[in-house]
């Protein structure tokens, strides 16, 4: 491009340096989060995947030289094999000792001393095959399943035998004949399970020694399974068919409208009429009561709507407690429909202040010369409201109600604090097939309580996508039907 | 000249964006790089000088490194030389470093914490432990690994052992197999519990020391259950006596998820996951027939409009009910509010155990660690001192602790009478079994619960029969989801 005689105001080089500027703010604060979040919602991100890359880089280093480093040391990593087999046989040799010692003694002759030494040979025994198998030297830990079964044995020997043993035997200095019978019809079998593994265990290790290269094959297989088990995956739309593959989420987004519903026309009638009652003059003090509704609006959220939790709860609120004494049962905990209404409460008092403001300030801007006016014409004090206040205070109201609506629609705090969506209950919502679920699980809720609770991020991405498009339409439809008809000629 | 001006400012607010964005991808860790030197396959095995890449300092070879004793408490503990001689260095204060320990506990708790870390600076004036408490502490410790952040991310970090699967995938802590010889894990695996012992491994490999566990049990005021019942019959008995909803009386406080009712599902041969045959057991006989029990000889004299801790706590602490089934986190608050309170086992069902899940609580170390060889040491050192020094030990155990460490059990055995609760406790995780630790388990514990609270939904709703009829299929149900999450 030919360069422009700088004549105008700006050198055409700072203008490409500004575009350059904004659009590299823009790709990087919008732009790259955003598509990173839709991205998550395309994948199985979670708690194990998600944030794998140190374990990750670990084993693809090791990956790289898996084959070559075997075929190198061959001899080196069969001489390990031997020896991991051989502490296994040591293993299983003091295993079968303290099996006859349990099977043959008598409590006179159980001597601890031997029972802690037995113990002790094993405990070494293992670590030192444990040691050979997970090193890095010898990667046996990935062939096959010969990792998950040496950890079977040691499982079942520690926790089994072992806590058996610490269990029944404790501290005793002595042992009884009951001691002996306990051990002997539970700990024996145990002993039998992890004897067979560890004679399997070095079935594989022998198989090593017979079949080198089939090794090196399968351990870099089982290598790369492991990489692949803690990858995070592209699943594609995957997330979008479990969302709507039972009721549980159908149901949230149905109980979200529903929420808005009954929601919004509360916030405002409660909020209007209460602007209405504090503009009248005819309120002594409404100025310091004005105040003081607003607070409300002032406190924290978390700490008001735990409040109200605690005044509702059953057992504990003086709210409950009230209703109790008049007969009525309200449980915020296991009645659906009680919990429903504690929030469209919580949430009416909420946003009441916020609604009641904007109103206010339409009332007061209402010109008082129309209503004298209109009092002069006869109109009643109603026909005065209806005819003259309500058209000059609607658009007001409305644009509040539609931000209090996406308020609404957005519910997350109040349901999470007062019973976290619940009372779980089987859930079958139209066609969707049923399912058990938190009946008043919002949309926001779920989509929180998919990534903390189940950790599964991908799908709790993919929720809040649906969340997204749902709001979406909504401000399309505000847009179109309201927006647009509502600016030109006023309401 | 306000167009100059201008310009210069834009030419500074450009250079300045771009410095920050230098500055981002600067200090992002690298990407995957799948291998770090492209170096010919003929890795030295001994490789001490790339920890980055951890290898095996120590070989179960003969002319394994050599050993020293370190005696920390009463344990003796065969550890390599350099190991000994650090610790020697660190006693005498010859070589300082510092190491950031974090928890995530409740505000009594951490004082407790802070006069164990006191003791330890008194022995180890070297190492300068900076104790830090946090809120969403495996989000932080996952990120600052990250980030590769080694002065701000913990280095020592204590969590229940149902962590390790997920951290040790995610490569943020590291095996202590990995810097201390077969020799030195041997002699540690004897000081501790077994079961509690093996909690802290994972793939056969040692990630993290027991210091603590909790498993539920019976806890009774004393006046109104003077001995241990020795059969649920027995208790139920109680129970009948004490249940009148009317007076606001109940037969036992018992929270409901599926982490405290499990007993009742053990007891009938029932389990969650097995992590060894990774099965599924939500809906296997067991767990439905223990559930059934649950219902109708437990639930049947709760207080079942609000089963969480709170609301049954309350019940137990205004004497209301005679015993609550919970775990040593209340231990406090019981003993401020009832001077006679005891811990029974839970009572045998027709001869059956419950046995409750238990929690170990874990010190892990993060792999931010590896670089500086002191700064690993010293945190080798304090997750040893803390899981093995009596006098560190008895602090703990005396603010409530159940300890796991053999010659604290025998400790507390000698002193029953001091301590009827923990004793109890102590019991009580000799007879539990320990939570999975597979990261499978996420996926567990989201469906279980939502199936018990489904059944307590429909007894408060339909009655005990209803309810009954329904665990099958709301455990079946639970069931399928498990299964087809972990198969995705």
């Amino acid at each position: 491009m030919a360069r422009v005689k700088s004549g105008g105001l700006y050198p055409a080089h700072v203008a490409y340096m500004l575009i350059l500027l904004s659009l590299s703010m823009y790709l990087f604060f919008s732009l790259w989060p955003i598509a990173y979040s839709v991205y998550i919602a395309f994948t199985d991100a979670n708690n194990y995947n998600i944030a794998s890359e140190p374990r990750i880089r670990e084993l693809q280093a090791q990956l790289a030289r898996i084959t070559g480093y075997l075929q190198a040391n061959r001899e080196r990593v069969l001489n390990l094999a031997y020896r991991a087999d051989e502490y296994l046989g040591e293993a299983a040799g003091c295993l079968g000792g303290l099996k006859s010692m349990i099977e043959q003694s008598t409590p006179e002759t159980f001597s601890l001393a031997r029972l802690s030494q037995l113990r002790s040979c094993a405990d070494s025994a293992l670590t030192f095959a444990a040691r050979i198998i997970t090193s890095n030297e010898t990667y046996l830990y990935y062939f096959g399943s010969l990792g998950d079964v040496v950890s079977r044995a040691v499982a079942l020997i520690d926790g089994g035998v072992w806590g058996d043993i610490d269990r029944v035997v404790g501290f005793k200095l002595a042992v009884s004949a009951d001691d002996l019978s306990q051990l002997r019809s539970t700990t024996v079998p145990k002993i039998d399970q992890a004897l067979a593994a560890l004679e399997q265990a070095r079935g594989m290790l022998r198989q090593v020694e017979t079949d080198y290269d089939l090794f090196v094959r399968a351990a870099t297989r089982g290598l790369e399974e492991e990489i692949d088990r803690i990858t995070m995956h592209f699943v594609g739309l995957q997330n979008f068919q479990t969302l709507f593959s039972d009721s549980r989420f159908p149901n949230s987004i149905f109980k979200t409208i529903l929420f808005v519903l009954t929601s919004v026309p509360l916030k405002v009638a409660v909020g209007v009429a209460l602007a209405f009652l504090f503009s009248s003059e005819l309120i002594y003090g409404r100025r310091v009561m004005r105040a003081l509704l607003l607070i409300p609006w002032a406190l924290p959220v978390l700490l008001s709507v735990t409040t109200w939790r605690m005044f509702m709860a059953p057992q504990m609120g003086p709210l409950w407690a009230l209703l109790q004494s008049v007969g009525v049962d309200f449980n915020i905990y296991n009645k659906e429909w009680d919990a429903f209404l504690a929030y469209n409460i919580v949430e009416m008092w909420l946003a009441y202040p916020f609604i009641m403001t904007v109103t206010m300030a339409a009332i007061s801007s209402v010109p008082r010369e129309l209503l004298e006016s209109a009092m002069v014409d006869g109109a009643s004090a109603w026909q005065r409201f209806r005819e003259v206040m309500l058209p000059l205070t609607a658009r007001p109201i409305l644009f509040a109600s539609i931000l209090t609506a996406g308020a609404s629609l957005q519910a997350f705090m109040v349901p999470l604090l007062i019973n976290n969506g619940g009372p779980t209950k089987e859930v079958q919502f139209l066609w969707f097939p049923r399912t058990t679920a938190g009946v008043n699980e919002m949309m926001m809720l779920f989509g929180y309580n998919r990534a903390y609770l189940d950790q599964q991020y991908g799908l709790s991405a993919a929720a809040y996508l649906v969340v997204v498009a749902i709001l979406f339409l909504y401000a399309l439809a505000w847009y179109f039907l309201i927006y647009k008809r509502a600016t030109p000629g006023g309401a | 000249m306000k167009l100059g001006k201008t310009a210069i400012a834009a030419i500074a607010l450009v250079i300045a964006a771009i410095g920050i964005l230098a500055a981002y991808f600067l200090t992002l860790p690298p990407p995957s790089q799948p291998t770090p030197p492209a170096a010919p396959p003929q890795p030295q095995p001994t490789q001490p000088t790339q920890p980055a890449q951890p290898q095996q300092p120590a070989q179960p070879q003969p002319p394994g490194p050599t050993l020293q004793t370190l005696t920390i408490g009463a344990s003796s503990i065969r550890v390599p030389a350099d190991f000994y001689d650090f610790v020697e260095k660190v006693r005498r204060g010859e070589v300082k470093v510092t190491i950031n320990f974090w928890t995530q506990m409740s505000d009594w708790e951490v004082s407790v914490m802070k006069s164990v870390i006191e003791r330890f600076q008194k022995e180890y004036p070297g190492v300068t432990v900076k104790y830090t408490n946090v809120q969403n502490m495996k989000e932080q410790v996952k990120a600052g690994v990250l980030t590769g952040d080694v002065e701000n991310t913990a280095h020592v970090f204590t969590w229940a052992h149902d962590w390790t699967g997920d951290l040790a995938d995610s490569g943020a802590i590291i095996a202590l197999d990995q810097y201390l010889p077969p020799e030195t894990i041997a002699d540690l695996k004897g000081q501790y519990m077994a079961s509690a012992f093996t909690s802290g491994m994972y793939k056969l490999r040692l990630y993290g020391l027991p210091w603590a566990a909790e498993a539920i049990a019976l806890v009774c005021n004393k006046d109104f259950v003077p001995a241990a019942p020795r059969s649920w019959d027995e208790y139920e008995k109680v129970m009948q006596e004490w249940y009148n909803p009317s007076k606001n009386t109940y037969g036992l406080a018992y929270q409901i998820d599926p982490y405290h009712v499990y007993p009742f599902v053990t007891a009938f041969g029932g389990f969650y996951y097995d992590e060894d045959k990774n099965a599924v057991g939500v809906n296997s006989p067991g767990t439905v027939e223990g559930l059934t029990f649950y219902v109708t000889h437990v639930m049947k004299y709760m207080y079942t409009a609000d089963t969480g801790m709170e609301a049954q706590l309350k019940i137990f602490l205004e004497k209301r009910a005679p015993c609550m089934i919970t775990g040593p986190w209340n231990t406090k608050t019981i003993q401020e509010n009832i001077r006679n309170a005891v811990v029974y086992a839970i009572p045998p069902i027709d001869g059956k155990i419950p046995k409750p899940f238990s929690g170990v609580k874990l010190l892990w170390i993060t792999s931010v660690t590896t670089g500086d060889k002191n700064r690993l040491y010293a945190s080798l050192l304090f997750s040893m001192w803390f899981t093995l020094s009596d006098d560190g030990l008895r602090i703990l155990v005396d603010a409530g602790y159940i300890p796991v460490k053999l010659s604290m059990l025998q400790y507390l055995q000698a002193n029953a009478d001091k301590y009827p609760m923990i004793l109890g406790f102590a019991q009580s995780v000799a007879n539990s079994v320990p939570m999975p630790k597979s990261a499978n388990m996420n996926y567990v514990w989201g469906p279980v619960a939502d199936a018990l609270s489904a059944i307590v939904t429909k007894y408060n709703e339909q009655g005990a029969d209803a309810a009954v009829k329904a665990i099958k299929q709301l455990l079946d149900e639970a069931q399928s989801k498990i299964e087809a999450k972990i198969k995705s």
